[in-house]
């Protein structure tokens, strides 16, 4: 009975259907499916964009596995994400503990905090720069009217890839404060008075009673800003251009900088592809420990 | 001991006033039936008792010590949720643990005092359980498990029976009778059900829109309802109201209704209301097919039959008297044919009289 129908309702309808879902596949084919299977051939090529493409077999994985200073940006990367992962969810969580109290202005605040989300990186970057200025940032003017040192906050290379994840955090936490609303708001009140008449105080209400609420929340803001901090370019590109000494730069800047600064098409391409890898099972691992845990 | 006191209490959200000017003494060990319908402030009351809800105006005093600013923990007091809110990641057991963990109480004098109630309310079997597998009935149990566990002087039950099916709901009921018997604790209970109060309470407080409209025994609410709205809400099916007039004949004062088809004589206190509008109530159990006992005086009239139900071992007969719908239940073989006459005979001296303006009753 279906199949009559719908055989029928093809031969009528001739190519209408395929003419209607054409711009997607068009999208498809040009965005995606071409990029990947280009980029695969790629890996096996040297390719410098003018001259023609070049075949080199396995030359791109041999040189990735030997490049230092790929391994140091992943490093640098990894040492972003264990300073800005705990930070992310310990800020957006704290703000939106307190956006969810009555508190004054609640409308004004939990907008303000959306704002830097919304913002161009680009203008984050160069206002974050203006703060960390070694002498007349407005940060270290603060320190040192407080009588305190002042921080080499983008020239030190310990120092640097912190003062990033910090900034970082600043820009992205709105989002994270608005999922930790929404996971807030869905914990019925009356837990909260059954904990109250037990005599819970405030925080062991939070501690036994939101956070194991809240844990799938915490867990999708843990994978998301673990994707979303892969991906750091903007800021180090903008503020210290990996520097000092390379403690900055990330693995999406290095990357970034063979294509685009060296040419090294097929090469770029290969890390690109290998760095996608490590995502993918930073990711995995992730879900399974979370899995674990449940 | 427990004795809980209102004091001309007022509760105010921004400008909806949800409870008015209320006075309600509740005695020690006593089991308190708050009832009305839904909105009427019933909850408010009781999250008042147990400190969730501020108090806008008066005095709330348990055992004479006035609690307005006392923080909830400090009440002994314990609350049954309508929803249980049992906290879904914690297994029954640990459910019923917190609150003595929270105290500071050793982990060995938990187990015992968990297993008590456990073995009281018999839930043993589902203490490793959480809540989300549990039925309905299961997690009502873990609630009111949550609640005897720390054995406090007062229990508050809001609506707790309402998520239940009928079945269960009955059977919930003679438990939580039993278990006010053994715990010996001051209760008080929130029901819009009006059976469920009757059966539940030693005394009931009917509450509507925000205030107290009389507190009393069940059997006493039944037979001495103050005002029309308490003559309405307690008993099933309602009282049957008949407008009508109070006139003066030879005889003395009669009720005539205000179709005129019925007649019957009025006690003597109606003398202020002679030819004045008022409101006859009677229950649709004190309508009957013949004069039932030969010492009662009965008002007969002519009523047409719109409705039968007949539910074996009672049937219902719901009738006009010029346009006026009545109930009456009648034995199942008095029980009329539907779209016929039928002369029915109320009871003269089970006959309530209500001022038509104020609802108050005057005889
Ligand atoms: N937190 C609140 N804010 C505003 N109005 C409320 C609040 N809680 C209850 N009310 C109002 O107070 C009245 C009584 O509510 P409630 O005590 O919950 O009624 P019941 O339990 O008898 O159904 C209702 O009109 C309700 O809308
Ligand atoms: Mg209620």
């Amino acid at each position: 009975m279906t199949e009559h129908i719908t055989k029928r309702s093809r031969n009528r309808n001739g190519l209408l259907p395929y003419l209607i879902v054409s711009p997607y596949l068009i999208h498809l084919l040009l965005f995606v499916l071409f990029p990947v299977v280009f980029s695969i051939v790629l890996t096996f090529h040297k390719w410098n964009i003018i001259s023609p493409m070049e075949y080199v077999g396995l030359d791109n994985f041999k040189r990735l596995i030997q490049d230092r200073l790929f391994w140091k940006a992943i490093l640098n990367t990894l040492q972003f994400l264990l300073v800005h992962i705990p930070l992310q969810i310990i800020a957006a969580l704290a703000l939106a503990y307190f956006l969810n109290q009555k508190i004054f202005m609640r409308p004004f605040f939990r907008a303000a905090f959306f704002m830097p989300v919304v913002i161009s990186g680009v203008v984050v970057t160069i206002l974050w720069q203006q703060l960390y200025g070694l002498e007349t940032g407005l940060l270290n003017r603060l320190l040192i009217g407080l009588g305190l040192n002042r921080v080499e906050w983008l020239s030190n290379p310990v120092i640097a890839m912190i003062s990033i994840a910090i900034m970082a955090t600043w820009k992205n936490v709105g989002l994270y404060v608005i999922l930790f609303l929404v996971g807030l708001q869905a914990v019925p009140r009356s837990y909260y008075e059954a904990a109250e008449v037990e005599g819970a105080t405030a925080w062991q209400q939070f501690r036994y009673i939101t956070l194991p609420a809240i844990n799938p929340t915490i867990f999708m803001v843990v994978i998301l800003s673990t994707i979303g901090g892969f991906s750091l370019f903007i800021e180090p590109y903008i503020m210290t251009d990996g520097g000092p000494l390379n403690s900055t730069l990330s693995a999406m800047l290095y990357i970034y900088k063979q294509a685009f600064g060296y040419y090294h098409m097929g090469y770029s391409v290969t890390l690109g592809l290998f760095f996608a890898l490590i995502i993918v099972a930073v990711v995995v691992i992730q879900k399974l420990a979370i899995e674990k845990q449940d | 001991m427990a004795v809980i006191k209102f004091e001309h209490v007022t509760k105010n959200f921004g400008k909806i006033t949800a409870i008015r000017n209320v006075d309600l003494e509740i005695r020690d060990k006593e089991f308190m039936v708050l009832v009305g319908p839904s909105g009427c402030g019933k909850s408010t009351l009781l999250r008042m008792i147990a400190g969730l809800e501020e108090i806008s105006a008066g005095s709330l005093y348990i055992d004479g010590q006035i609690v307005n600013d006392l923080p909830p923990k400090d009440r002994d007091i314990a609350i049954v949720f309508q929803n249980y809110a049992l906290y879904p990641h914690m297994t029954a057991y640990d459910n019923l643990a917190f609150g003595l963990k929270i105290r500071g109480f050793k982990k060995s004098a938990i187990k015992e005092k968990v297993l008590e109630a456990a073995r009281v309310l018999e839930i043993e079997p589902l203490l490793d359980r959480k809540p989300k597998a549990m039925s309905g009935g299961q997690r009502q149990r873990v609630a009111i498990g949550r609640a005897i566990v720390r054995d406090p002087k007062v229990f508050l039950f809001d609506e707790p029976l309402s998520n239940l099916d009928a079945k269960l709901r009955g059977q919930m009921r003679l438990e939580i009778a039993s278990l006010h018997k053994k715990l010996q604790a001051t209760i008080v209970y929130v029901t819009h059900d009006q059976v469920e109060a009757m059966t539940l309470g030693d005394r009931i407080a009917v509450i509507n829109q925000g205030e107290i409209q009389q507190i009393d025994t069940p059997q006493n609410l039944y037979n001495f309802p103050k005002n029309r709205f308490v003559a309405g809400f307690i008993g099933s099916p309602p009282m049957n109201f008949i407008d009508g007039v109070i006139r003066r004949s030879a005889k003395g004062l009669f009720f005539e209704d205000s179709s005129g088809a019925l007649y019957a004589a009025a006690p003597q206190a109606l003398e202020a209301y002679t030819c004045r509008n008022i409101v006859m109530g009677i229950r649709p159990e004190h309508l009957h097919v013949r004069p039932e006992k030969e010492a009662e005086r009965y008002a007969s009239f002519n009523a047409e039959v719109q409705l039968v139900e007949r539910l074996g071992h009672e049937s219902f007969a719901f009738v006009r008297l010029h346009g006026t719908p009545i109930a009456a239940r009648l034995a199942p073989e008095d029980a009329p044919e539907a779209n016929t006459t039928m002369t029915l005979y109320a009871a003269i001296h089970r006959m309530h009289f209500f001022d038509k303006e104020t609802g108050k009753v005057i005889a």
